[in-house]
């Protein structure tokens, strides 16, 4: 069996190794800014507003960041125990979900793009920190997109799985 | 109605073909918001809104503390104190296991944290000490339950911030439920250490308790720090979570040198990727729930019940939880049934954090319960044991939770005298 990775795989590869990087670095910055808001508040009894705001901004990104790392890992649970016991219909089935998965990854993306620049044109500003709210709203199609692009490089390689299954079936009756 | 059915029968079909939660909650919610002619905008918007929540970040520090103990070897050090406190009863290391998960508990709120952190060490060190593979793996499955109903607990933040009660009020009501749990589980497993005649270790003398004590005092102060900072009204939950993230830091990194610096990205890799899991899912549920809002599925729901007393209520709810429990895992389970049973129990007259925590402690017995029990799953492996014969074994610890779960369901001082006590009520 030779596996080879074709392009979407390495592209699928490379956008997982910056999201890892980008999530990391957010992640320590989100914990050091949580703290500087605590901090603040105890040593110069000054309650900033903005701590909490950027925060939660951080934390958006981060989670859509984090759910394409994890759909590369195929870590996202869900119910497969009727998955499990399925032998030859396994991929097929598969295969639907990731179909059904894609559309709707597409759908949140086309729609998120279009919030994103009606957010952009009205200009509006977060109330405390005074961060273009479209920045928030640019994390979710963008997230969803490289969920995309791990999702395709899974489908090839359901795809892969189809070719495999009939390539056992001819070695046998060989 | 139509776009109920299509929401309900579009989730259940695509969980049952596989599809992640996450994404069924979303694909559902997409097709029926398409259906009912909403601008689809509100997909990206909902999923956006429901995690532009400050309260959730709990979870992730939670998890980054719980990250830090372990990478730290906190959890050695404070199963090492348990054993030198407990130790010399008939299966002192069975009982230790629990009362390290009690201590434990007070740090994380997750179960799979405490099976993995915990389970590691203690599954091995009893299995060296003569215990059965199979008891090991089930004390150390059934103590780490323990875990997520102790404060602080991330379902507890999650229920929550989905039903919208008070997290600190969440966290006490856990508090007595918790040491009860682990009473019982230290009686249950000492009658079957009698039973079995599993070895009792040596009795330790008071200054080998006090050295133990004095390398454990220092992650002992963390629960005191989160609960009493956020009882205090000193931190809000999210940042007691954060100072215990700075204080976890502080003691493996600075004081006992157990974490390296270089270890630092890897660790937070591993907690984005635990809570993203999770976090996704209360992103599309969020559009789910959003969905059930706009056609009054509560108030429907709601007239189905209406014949029932509350006791009737909370044993119809433990039914069903456990049942659906045992194929769901705890957060997903609370994002969908929680906002919808919630409602229905404040308005037969049931106090919101007393049906949170029997929420709580039903989800939580979920992850031990076969076939998608997921503590079930880390404990086996350790132990060398396939999940059949862990499943048999754990089946005696599983019955004395539910029985505590029985007892806090029909007595709420146990969950309501604590918040009260320090004002939640």
């Amino acid at each position: 069996m030779v596996q080879k990775s074709g392009w979407i795989e390495k592209n699928s590869c490379y956008v997982d190794k910056i999201a890892r990087i980008f999530v990391v670095i957010l992640t320590a910055i989100l914990v050091v800014d949580v703290l500087i808001g605590v901090a603040n508040r105890f040593i110069f009894h000054l309650a900033l507003s903005w701590t909490e705001e950027i925060a939660r901004y951080l934390f958006i990104w981060i989670i859509m960041m984090g759910a394409g790392i994890v759909l590369r890992l195929r870590g996202h649970i869900g119910l497969t125990f009727i998955l499990k016991r399925l032998k030859k219909s396994k991929n097929w089935v598969i295969l639907v979900t990731q179909i059904m998965m894609l559309f709707f990854l597409l759908t949140v993306i086309v729609y998120g793009i279009k919030l994103f620049i009606f957010i952009l044109q009205k200009g509006q500003v977060s109330p405390a920190s005074g961060i273009p709210l479209c920045l928030l709203f640019l994390s979710i199609p963008l997230g969803s997109s490289i969920m995309v692009i791990h999702l395709l490089s899974q489908i090839e390689s359901t795809f892969r799985g189809f070719s495999n299954i009939k390539f056992e079936k001819e070695h046998k009756h060989k | 109605m139509i776009f109920i059915i299509i929401l309900g029968l579009g989730t259940i079909v695509t969980l049952l073909i596989g599809m992640p939660i996450a994404f069924s909650l979303g694909v559902a919610g997409s097709i029926s918001v398409l259906t009912m002619g909403v601008p689809l905008e509100i997909i990206p918007m909902k999923i956006c809104y429901g995690l532009n929540n400050f309260p959730l970040l709990c979870v992730p520090f939670f998890i980054l503390a719980g990250e830090f103990m372990a990478h730290g070897k906190i959890t050695e050090v404070l199963l090492k104190f348990a054993v030198t406190l407990i130790g010399f009863v008939r299966g002192g290391l069975a009982l230790a296991n629990v009362l390290a998960s009690m201590f434990f508990g007070g740090m994380t709120g997750s179960a799979l944290a405490d099976v993995s952190a915990l389970g590691s060490v203690e599954i091995p060190m009893m299995i060296k000490n003569g215990y059965d593979n199979k008891f090991s793996a089930a004390i150390t499955s059934a103590s780490a339950c323990i875990g997520p109903i102790i404060p602080p607990s991330n379902p507890a933040v999650i229920y929550a911030v989905a039903v919208g009660t008070s997290i600190g009020g969440l966290f006490l009501a856990g508090a007595i439920p918790g040491i009860l749990i682990g009473i019982a589980l230290m009686c249950g497993s000492y009658f079957i250490s009698v039973k079995r005649q599993y070895p009792k270790s040596k009795k330790s003398s008071l200054k080998e308790i006090f050295m133990s004590f004095k390398d454990a005092i220092l992650a002992l102060v963390l629960p005191i720090i989160i609960i009493g900072g956020i009882v205090g009204g000193i931190f809000t939950p999210t940042e007691a979570s954060a100072v215990a993230v700075g204080y976890a830091f502080f003691i493996t990194v600075i004081v006992n040198r157990t974490v390296k610096l270089s270890d630092l990205p890897e660790m937070l890799l591993q907690t984005v990727i635990t809570t993203s899991v999770v976090m996704i899912i209360v992103g599309t549920s969020t559009l789910f729930a959003w969905v059930m809002a706009m056609n009054r599925v509560g108030v429907m729901i709601e007239q189905l019940f209406a014949f029932c007393t509350p006791l009737t209520f909370l044993m119809l709810v433990n039914l069903l939880l456990l049942i659906l429990g045992t194929f769901m895992d705890i957060i997903p389970l609370i994002l969908i049934f929680a906002p919808i049973l919630a409602p229905i129990s404040v308005n037969l007259g049931i106090n919101p954090l007393h049906f949170g925590m029997i929420f709580c402690i039903n989800g939580t017995l979920g992850l031990i319960t076969p076939p998608l029990g997921e503590v079930l799953f880390v404990a086996s492996p350790i132990a060398k044991v396939t999940v059949e014969e862990l499943s048999i074994e754990i089946f005696p610890l599983f019955l004395i939770e539910v029985g505590v779960l029985l007892l806090v369901t029909y007595f709420p001082f146990l969950t309501l005298w604590l918040p009260k006590l320090m004002g939640f009520l």
